[in-house]
């Protein structure tokens, strides 16, 4: 029981950390995305939707790759610290953030894509610049629907397995999360203790998804009556 | 008005992100040794005992042999020292230059049975198991030990390719007598000492020691930062009569260990 909670803190710490991580970083992308024209808008547009098309083992392998000994990042580490990021809870937080950005991307872009740039427009010309404009008029008016997008990047990263796995292993109380804990109950045969996280995830996935539809629902509304127009 | 919040959302997330790595789970001042899924309940049994009798504390991640000594061999994985079953994966660490398994005053060994539920029939032999055509559990044998100690055991009977449509993979020893617990598979081929964990399962055919015979090799891994702190637990593990008597009761062998002989053999 006590191992439990461990187990759920070090996923919500991880989870948080990633969405800490893909919040500003998919809120720009969106944003170059839907407010942008330039050279290599599909290829951003491909890269950062992948992980939505690859198998999450091979998201992990490329990262491990990339920060375990071998890799450039990995080097560096190793050179700083001592260590390796590899089967680190930070590897597993990179991983959870690789895997949830690109739904976070797209929750972001179908918010901004719902204001309306005349407005950001009049605000330019009022001599607002790009970044107070970005702050004061976008991001309000997409509020809710970033929020949203933050919610499920949330669970995405929660609910991360197969990259987490691959690239930071699944060392109790150090790398292990709600799902990796939960794949080795299973295969150690300790199938209450697998029902029961299962059930923890059962209960935050519920719970995160039933805010951010609420969310979505009232930013229609809220966006209808302030605009008069349907999108 | 909802910028702000927008602000305070991302300064929230950033701000309990760091306060609970801060004091979180990194906790690398620890120990950490990988070691055999068939050790897992006598490994955390003695790091209780030896806790309570030293004051000091190890970690532990349990998995397949060949997967963890892959993961400390190739990949860097952060491990102060090892306790593996069979030779495969105590050689990939030699190789890597990263331990030293001459050292162990003691060998821990354990044997092959097959096991099935506890209702079902007992069999005669390999050869009788093949011929049932009932599914068989056995760990994969790219990534367990026992997986390949069963194989070998097959191919020694010259029934490996008759079974080979009724083996299942599973990632450690562990899991393979899981999924005969759980009914998924009705035999397994697994560890004497996995066979005795449960009182649902029994074992249904000894596998003769003269044709597997399964010993762990334990060592601190050369260059870790807790790499001596492993290695006194490991001897401990093995030379305490409190710790003996887990491994004992848990059907393993403690075989002292002749320092001046050859290289490790499964």
């Amino acid at each position: 029981m006590n191992s439990d909670i461990s187990i759920v803190a070090l996923s919500l710490q991880i989870a948080l950390v990633a969405t800490a991580v893909t919040l500003p970083l998919g809120m720009f992308v969106a944003w170059l995305l839907v407010r942008k024209q330039f050279r290599g808008k599909f290829a951003l547009d491909v890269f950062v939707s992948l992980p939505l098309a690859l198998p999450p083992v091979v998201i992990g392998y490329a990262l491990l790759w990339l920060v375990g000994t071998n890799g450039w990042v990995g080097q560096v580490s190793e050179s700083l610290f001592g260590s390796t990021l590899a089967f680190t809870w930070i590897a597993a937080a990179l991983a959870a953030a690789i895997v949830s950005l690109p739904l976070v991307v797209r929750s972001f872009s179908a918010a901004l894509a719902g204001v309306d740039p005349r407005l950001e427009i009049a605000a330019r010309g009022l001599g607002a610049g790009p970044v107070r404009t970005f702050l004061t008029i976008t991001l309000p008016l997409a509020y809710r629907g970033v929020v949203a997008g933050v919610l499920l990047g949330f669970v995405r990263a929660l609910s991360e397995f197969g990259a987490t796995i691959v690239v930071a292993g699944n060392i109790p109380g150090r790398t292990q999360t709600v799902p990796s804990a939960i794949f080795t109950r299973i295969s150690a045969g300790d199938t209450d203790a697998a029902w029961r996280l299962a059930l923890v995830s059962i209960v935050l996935g519920v719970i995160a998804l039933g805010i951010h539809n609420w969310l979505l629902k009232r930013s229609s509304v809220s966006s209808n009556s302030s605009n008069g127009v349907t999108r | 008005m909802l910028t702000r919040c927008f602000v305070q959302l991302v300064l929230a997330f950033v701000f309990v992100g760091l306060i609970a790595s801060c004091v979180g789970n990194f906790n690398d001042d620890v120990p950490l040794i990988f070691a055999a899924a068939s050790l897992s309940d006598v490994l955390t049994e003695s790091a209780k005992i030896y806790e309570r009798e030293t004051g000091k504390r190890v970690e532990f991640s349990f998995g397949g042999s060949i997967t963890l000594a892959n993961q400390i061999a190739k990949l860097g994985a952060p491990a102060d020292g090892v306790l593996f079953a069979g030779d495969g994966p105590a050689q990939l660490i030699t190789e890597a230059g990263l331990g030293d398994f001459y050292n162990a005053p003691q060998l821990i060994s354990t044997d092959l049975v097959v096991i099935g539920g506890n209702d079902g029939p007992f069999i005669s032999s390999l050869t009788d198991l093949a011929n049932q055509g009932k599914r068989v559990a056995i760990g994969d044998p790219e990534l367990a030990p026992a997986g390949r100690y069963a194989m070998r055991a097959l191919e020694l009977a010259g029934v490996s390719d008759a079974i080979s449509d009724q083996l299942i993979f599973t990632v450690d020893v562990r899991a393979a007598s899981a999924a005969v617990e759980s009914g998924n598979a009705q035999y397994g081929i697994v560890y004497r000492t996995d066979a005795i964990t449960s009182d649902t399962l029994k074992i249904v055919l000894e596998i003769d020691t003269n044709v597997v015979q399964i010993s762990y090799f334990a060592t601190g891994i050369t260059g870790a930062k807790h790499s001596r702190e492993a290695q006194t637990f490991l001897n401990y593990v093995v030379l305490e009569p409190e710790t003996r008597r887990v491994f004992e009761s848990a059907g393993f062998d403690l075989i002292p260990r002749n320092l001046g002989l050859g290289s490790p053999s499964g």
